[in-house]
């Protein structure tokens, strides 16, 4: 009885968390897998004007079983290493500000805006969500404007740093993905002819 | 490790002692001494990322060993996924609707409206954690500071979207850290709950979410804009009243909306609603689905 007590108080005690501090960078993808992908030659470049947070508190992701989550102090440089996921689907992606080339591929550019990053649990499930609203053009000219949301649900294991990250980084992941389909469609597209 | 089993029995003692602090305190503003000269400072915290549901938790596996705890998981994730999925439609529908802004705008206009309280120096955050509160009450430059924490979420059939928020006063000069917000030892604290249910509800959420996400989401924004509008009024009458007339509420009729779950005493009937003091002692209004525009 006495031990079961013992158990019991040093699970509760191990669940008291400490608030977690989100990656800059997205987590590494694991050897094995990066031996078994393909290489994505790059078709498409993005270049990525500006990046904006819409959120009223920079600081705070949501909460995941009790655990407070908190985004890094550099958040334009954390978005810019998730964008950088682009180039794993075959896209290019430059920033504003960095040493430029004029580009060999096809290139778009974008606004990119955080409207909603959040984390969240409900008993043994844990919730990622993150909103962006990228805005598109080509040589000055407004393509289009797009919302994409990334939302993952998955079981809530231990609350750990890994698996909390790996959820955000899935998110993101699929934000990622819609946007490489329609920089894929918009990197097709014919040039606009020269007035 | 895995952590699965101690969470579970963390949320069950949990709901446990939320149950057991659930009611909230009968409390009024005294008149006498209610302005002060340094004013309060107001904290508006929203500890949400979009609009959520109200998922009931299955915890009833966990009574059966590992084999029940793994069945709740999956119960609750496939619960937690059908609810995202609805609510994927309805957050869609709700872009650029920013909750976190109103909800800051309404709180700082409302209750800087209330001239004794003197609303000054406001902040904002999504951490409403007891180490958040404590900071934000350690960094008050004013000797109380008003805590308004908001949360808007649809039922779990999505046949209504409640906004509430509970408003709080707390002194600074309370002994230890961890007890300046039980509820003993605030001056005022009450929560409030605006129920805006459809006007014709289907008996499947996948048709209420369709409700909702119609038009760009435009019942829900009328939703919590018609509850955002009746939070002054609220919010003022409550602490404005006398401990007598506080009392009295407690003598309303008897009061039970099957369809929305809340039984009570009833406070007031009005073309907007019903306001029912519930049984958690939170101040409940149902909105006449009417009143929502």
């Amino acid at each position: 009885m006495k031990r079961a007590f013992f158990v019991l108080v040093v699970g509760l005690v191990g669940c008291t968390s400490q608030p977690m501090v989100v990656r800059k960078a997205p987590l590494p993808v694991e050897p094995s897998s990066i031996a078994a992908a393909p290489v994505v030659p790059a078709y498409c470049q993005l270049d990525v004007q500006k990046i904006t947070d819409q959120r009223l508190d920079p600081v705070t992701l949501g909460r995941v079983d009790g655990r407070i989550v908190r985004a890094p102090d550099d958040v334009r440089g954390w978005l810019a290493n998730e964008l950088r996921g682009l180039r794993a689907r075959g896209i290019q992606v430059q920033f504003a500000g960095a040493a430029s080339t004029k580009p060999s591929l096809p290139a778009v550019q974008a606004d990119v805006e955080l409207v909603s990053v959040w984390l969240s649990s409900m008993a043994t499930t844990k919730v990622a969500t993150v909103v962006m609203n990228f805005s598109y053009r080509r040589e000055g000219r407004l393509l289009t404007t797009a919302v994409y949301r990334g939302n993952l649900n998955v079981v809530n294991w231990a609350s750990t740093d890994a698996e909390i990250q790996q959820a955000l980084d899935d998110a993101f992941g699929q934000i990622l993905d819609q946007a490489a389909i329609d920089l894929q469609r918009m990197c097709t597209l014919p040039k606009a002819p020269a007035k | 490790m895995h952590r699965t089993l101690p969470n579970l029995l963390i949320h069950a003692a949990l709901a446990v002692a939320l149950s057991a602090c659930s009611t909230q305190p009968s409390r009024t503003v005294p008149s006498q001494g209610r302005a002060l000269s340094a004013g309060r400072e107001l904290v508006v915290m929203v500890p949400q990322g979009e609009v959520d549901a109200d998922v009931s938790a299955s915890w009833i596996g966990g009574m059966f060993g590992v084999v029940g705890t793994l069945l709740d998981s999956s119960i609750n994730q496939d619960r937690a996924t059908d609810a995202e999925n609805r609510l994927k439609t309805v957050r869609n529908a709700l872009y650029g609707y920013n909750f976190d802004q109103r909800a800051l705008d309404t709180a700082k206009t409302s209750l800087g409206a209330m001239k004794w309280l003197g609303i000054g120096k406001t902040s904002f955050f999504k951490d409403a954690s007891p180490d958040r509160l404590n900071h934000s009450l350690d960094a008050a430059t004013t000797q109380q500071a008003v805590f308004a924490v908001f949360h808007y979420a649809f039922t779990d059939n999505f046949n209504a979207l409640s906004t509430r928020w509970t408003i709080s006063i707390v002194p600074k000069t309370t002994a230890r850290d961890g007890d300046r917000f039980d509820n003993a030892h605030v001056i005022y604290r009450q929560s409030f709950v605006c129920v805006s249910p459809l006007a014709m509800p289907a008996n499947d959420a996948f048709n209420n979410t369709r409700q909702w996400s119609a038009g760009q989401a435009r019942l829900a924004r009328m939703a919590i804009e018609a509850c955002f509008t009746r939070f002054e009024p609220l919010v003022r009458r409550s602490m404005e009243m006398t401990p007598a007339q506080r009392e009295a509420l407690k003598n309303g009729a008897n009061f039970t909306d099957q369809r929305n779950g809340i039984s009570g005493k009833l406070i007031e009937q009005t073309k907007v609603g019903n306001l029912v003091l519930d049984d958690s002692n939170r101040w409940v209004l149902i909105l006449d689905a009417k009143a929502i525009k």
